[in-house]
Parts: C-alpha cells; sequence; structure tokens
C-alpha cells in the first residue's frame, strides 16, 4: 500500500527454517519437558517448541549478510575484499572526516534505497584517539582499542527505526587513517528480524545481560582473512562473545526468613521471656540456630558457583534484640499532660481516634516516631512551628531520656532522636520529629503503634512476635561479610549502592550519601 | 503507569537540574514530581470548589 512515497507493506516476509527432522528439544517439549537453547546453529528462524531458543548460525547482519564488516580508509585501493567486507574511502580535512554508514536496504522506499547514518570522526593524533559521532551515539576511542556494543538506529520512516549493534577500531591513525567497523548485527533488544523464540526472549536477554552479538558467526573471521583485523582483535572479539555467555553484573537477593524467624522464635532463646513461657519442650525451639545453619549453608553454595574476580557481600540492614515489654507512649504523653482526649472517651479507640487535637501537643503512631501535633502540617495543628517546636522537642527529648520501667527496674528508652539532626534530604518532612531509641528488650507496644492509648504504660509482650530491631539502632546493627578484604571500619548500608557502582566502574551519582566501602571498590 | 509528558524549555530545564543536583535528588524527574506533590497537597483537604479556589488565590496562582 502506497502512502506518499512509502510502501507500507501489507504482510510480513516470509522466512523459512530448511533444517529438516525434528531437534530433541521439541521431542522434549512434546513431553512437556522445558529446554533452553542458546546459539545452536542452524536455528534461524526460531523453532517453535515448548522451550525457549536463540538463534545462532545463519542470523543474518542488518545488511541481510552473514557478516560485512566495513572499512573506512584513506588508503586508495582498487581491490574489492574478497571474502566479506566493504571498503569506504574517506578523506581527512583538519583531522576531521564525515561520512557515513550504509545500513539496510529501506524496502519502505521506491527503489528500495539503502538506509544511512551520518558518521562524524574527529582525530586527536596528540593524544591518540578519535572522537566518534554516528547519529546520536558518541564515543571516544582510543587507536587500537576495540570499543563496547554500539547500538545504530537508522530511520526508515517517521515512526520507524531499524536498530543495530556494532563495534569500532582505530587500526591506524598515521599518514594513513582506517577504521574497522565491525558487521552490523541486528539489536537483541528490537531486532529487525525473528531471532528468538518466544519472539520477546533476545528482548530479555538484552535487557538482563546487555547488548549481545546476534549474527550467525559472530566473530569476523572474514576480517582477519583480509588483513584488515589481527589475531589480537579476532581473539578479544571471540573471548568477548564467549563472555556474553556468561552472567555479568550484579545478583541481589533478599532473604526474608532470618527476619521472619528471629521476630517469632526470639521467646525460645531467651530465658525468662514473657512469650517464652510452656515452650521447653516446644518442637521448633532451636529454629534460630537451624536458620543460621541452613544460610551458611547457601552461602557456601553460592561461593561455590563463584569466578576469580566475583565479589559476594552478605549484609542484613539490622540486627535483633528481644522485645518483652511494651511501650505506650500515647499513654505516657497523656500522664505528661501532652495528649488529651476527647470529653468521654476511654482512650481505647484505634488509630488516635479519642485523642481531642485542640488540646493536644503530641502523640505517637507506627513503630518508632514521635509527631508533633504541628500547626500548618497536622491538619489540626496547636504547636507552633520554628522555636515553638523546637522548644518543645528539646522537653521530650529530656524527658525520654533515660525512662523508667520501675516495675523491672530497668531503663525503658535510651533517649529520643532529633530527625531534623540526624535526618537530611529533600524528604525530611515525611519523618516523624523524633525517633525513639528504645533499650533492648522494650520496643512500642502493639497498642500504641496502632494510636491506641489507653492502658499501662509499660506491659509484657506474651505474643510469639518476641523478637524485634525498631529499637535504639545502636543496639542493633546489621553484618557485614565479604569475600574480599575491606579496609578496617564500619560499612553502612547507605555504602552498599555507592559500592556496588564503583566496582563496575561508575562513580555514584551525587544524590547518594553513602561512599564506596574503602578497599573493596 | 503511563502518565504524560511534559516538555520544558532548555532554559528551566537547566535551572530544574541545578536545584534537583544541590538538594540531592537523584533525577530531574524525580525533583519535579516532588515539587508538584507538594504545592498539591497545599490545596488537597479543601471540601468544596471555593475552598479551593481560597487556596488558589493565596499560593498565587489565580487573583
Amino acid at each position: 500500500m502506497k502512502i506518499g512515497k512509502y510502501r507500507i507493506p501489507l504482510q510480513k516476509p516470509e522466512l523459512r527454517l530448511l533444517r529438516r527432522s525434528k531437534p530433541f528439544w521439541t521431542i522434549l517439549g512434546e513431553h512437556r519437558i522445558w529446554s533452553t537453547v542458546l546459539r545452536v546453529p542452524i536455528t534461524f528462524p526460531p523453532d517453535r517448541f515448548y522451550g525457549a531458543e536463540l538463534s545462532a548460525m545463519c542470523v543474518p547482519d542488518l545488511l541481510g549478510t552473514q557478516g560485512t564488516f566495513l572499512l573506512f580508509t584513506t588508503r586508495p585501493e582498487n581491490t574489492a575484499f574478497q571474502e566479506g567486507g566493504l571498503r569506504v574511502g574517506v578523506t581527512v580535512r583538519d583531522d576531521r572526516i564525515v561520512t557515513s554508514l550504509q545500513g539496510p536496504e529501506n524496502t519502505l522506499l521506491d527503489g528500495n534505497p539503502p538506509l544511512t547514518l551520518p558518521m562524524r570522526l574527529h582525530l586527536d593524533r596528540a593524544a591518540g584517539r578519535i572522537r566518534a559521532e554516528l547519529g546520536d551515539s558518541t564515543l571516544t576511542l582510543p587507536v587500537g582499542e576495540l570499543s563496547g556494543w554500539v547500538t545504530l538506529g537508522f530511520a526508515a520512516m517517521p515512526g520507524v527505526t531499524v536498530k543495530g549493534l556494532t563495534r569500532l577500531l582505530v587500526t591506524e591513525m598515521g599518514d594513513h587513517f582506517s577504521l574497522y567497523v565491525a558487521p552490523i548485527n541486528l539489536d537483541p533488544e528490537s531486532p529487525a528480524m525473528p531471532i528468538s523464540h518466544p519472539s520477546y526472549y533476545a528482548s530479555y536477554l538484552a535487557k538482563k545481560v546487555g547488548p549481545f552479538a546476534t549474527l550467525g558467526l559472530a566473530e569476523d573471521t572474514w576480517a582477519l582473512n583480509e588483513g584488515v583485523t589481527n589475531d589480537a582483535t579476532f581473539l578479544q572479539q571471540t573471548y568477548d562473545i564467549d563472555r556474553e555467555r556468561l552472567d555479568t553484573g550484579s545478583l541481589v537477593c533478599v532473604f526474608d526468613g532470618t527476619d521472619r524467624i528471629q521476630h517469632m522464635f526470639w521467646r525460645d532463646i531467651e530465658t525468662g521471656h514473657p512469650a517464652g513461657r510452656g515452650r521447653d519442650a516446644a518442637p521448633h525451639r532451636h529454629a534460630i540456630r537451624e536458620l543460621y545453619a541452613h544460610n551458611d549453608a547457601l552461602v557456601g553454595r553460592v561461593r561455590a558457583q563463584m569466578r576469580d574476580g566475583d565479589v559476594l557481600m552478605v549484609i542484613s540492614d539490622h540486627g535483633f534484640t528481644s522485645f518483652r515489654r511494651g511501650v505506650n507512649l500515647n499513654q505516657w504523653l497523656l500522664r505528661e499532660g501532652y495528649l488529651t482526649l476527647k470529653p468521654g472517651a476511654d482512650g481505647h479507640g484505634e488509630w488516635l481516634r479519642d485523642v481531642d487535637w485542640s488540646q493536644t501537643k503530641a502523640y505517637v503512631l507506627g513503630l518508632t516516631g514521635l509527631f508533633l501535633n504541628l500547626r500548618g502540617r497536622e491538619a489540626q495543628g496547636v504547636v507552633g512551628p520554628g522555636a515553638d517546636a523546637a522548644a518543645l522537642k528539646a522537653e521530650l527529648m529530656e524527658k525520654l531520656r533515660e525512662l523508667r520501667d520501675e516495675e523491672k527496674g530497668a531503663t525503658g528508652i535510651n533517649e529520643a532522636f532529633d530527625t531534623a539532626v540526624i535526618y537530611t534530604g529533600p524528604y525530611m518532612d515525611n519523618a516523624p520529629d523524633l525517633v525513639i531509641g528504645y533499650n533492648a528488650g522494650y520496643r512500642v507496644s502493639w497498642d500504641c503503634a496502632k494510636g491506641t492509648v489507653a492502658g499501662p504504660v509499660f506491659e509484657d509482650n506474651t505474643k510469639a512476635w518476641s523478637g524485634d530491631h525498631c529499637v535504639d539502632p545502636r543496639l542493633v546493627p546489621g553484618v557485614f561479610f565479604c569475600n574480599r578484604p575491606v579496609d578496617p571500619q564500619e560499612p553502612a548500608l547507605v555504602d552498599i549502592a555507592p559500592t556496588a557502582l564503583r566496582l563496575f566502574g561508575i562513580e555514584p551519582p551525587p544524590h547518594m550519601d553513602g561512599k564506596p566501602i574503602a578497599g573493596l571498590a | 503507569m503511563w502518565g504524560s509528558r511534559l516538555k520544558l524549555d532548555k532554559e528551566l530545564l537547566a535551572r530544574v537540574k541545578r536545584y534537583a543536583d544541590l538538594a540531592g535528588y537523584s533525577s530531574v524527574e524525580e525533583f519535579i514530581t516532588h515539587i508538584i506533590e507538594k504545592e498539591l497537597a497545599q490545596l488537597e483537604g479543601s471540601d468544596s470548589e471555593d475552598d479551593i479556589k481560597k487556596k488558589l488565590k493565596g499560593l498565587g496562582y489565580i487573583s
């Protein structure tokens, strides 16, 4: 169908796999046994079967050939390459080259003219490198160094871009200049032809592991045959393609069992825990010890899979301690005159329903936060922002410091932390005004966390949820294990992300609060 | 999930980027989203159109 100068195809071109017989993975699939088939020869176009497949030999390059490299050169040559490459003559003016990359034929236009991508090369002879601009991509390339994958986008018509991948190598920059451009592979993230089954599998892999070679015979033997590249370049291409078979990147996996099991079974490892009564013969009373043995075995299995250069970090975001006694700070605020109940209310309502906001200066909701009833923030705030709020915070912090549980003769709260001091960043407005540092064994009570006011200030916790970490953070640090020695220091949780970035050669962006762990990255 | 796209002129974008970096946002998009959320929060909680218009006047959006 013609629309203006464009010919819009009404059906897809047909691709047929001419291989005969039936591969074993198809037969396995008929028995509902899944197979994953990666880069096995003669799998283009891909089989359709119960499994996943990434095509290999016979997948063409973007030009529709089995691998046509390009050589942009100032050397005058009249003979064509014998095995499969195109020589493109260029001229250097003021150390600049203006040329273009020829892509596939544009079958959407009459006459099928080739798609082209403008290419500008800036030669920096003193530094021994060039800056190459190809369409939207720009890269700096030292002489003799093979680039990574460069994505090319050939615009076929408005809304239609044909994508490919290539690598570049400046082979000489002296009296003559030559630039090798590897055959343009189909971009696996957006292949111009079906190269996988299911069709989205190639794209999934590309998103997972990054760009990879899709050309059937991806290692450019013809360029080596023609003397355009040398042994070292060919070997590098080959090993690079092999390495694409292996996962590179980072893997992050959270195992929640260490959190959940310690929450629920702490009662079994602490003598006299109010939730541990009558559990001397409980069948799973060793659950925490068994958990760590289980996870230790997991770490062993992971380490057995690791290669040289892999970095393993085993971390936790917090430790654990006992939760024996619940603290109802709303009840404490009521007794101290900072919180008032509505007339007739008994304080048993959840979610602060019984609170008279017109007379209340502070309240607790959630696991660690104390909030001021702030004018301009809370809907019925009474505490003035600025100096009034600061003074009230200081008063509360003083009273909460080493708050005593007289019944047990122990300290229930070590101190309260001013979030204006301990937090920074653009989202501080979302934080409570004070974070409560409960002592070991103490935590906000179940009732108080839900905004209930009634009840004692201190009471036993008898629930199975008997261990916790929403306490003074100095009492429950997380752990950090690593397969590499690190400089003696205390890595913080915020240091993990910058460390991961630096390990891959990426400078952590300025918004990150942490810093790469010294000695590791 | 898809939302809308906004276009900003280059000068405004440059200003936004500078402040986003200084304030510690991970991206311009995050900064702009937060600005809009904070402005909208000042309008929310109103029951009537009149209340909303009063707030819009108070914030200087309408006269």
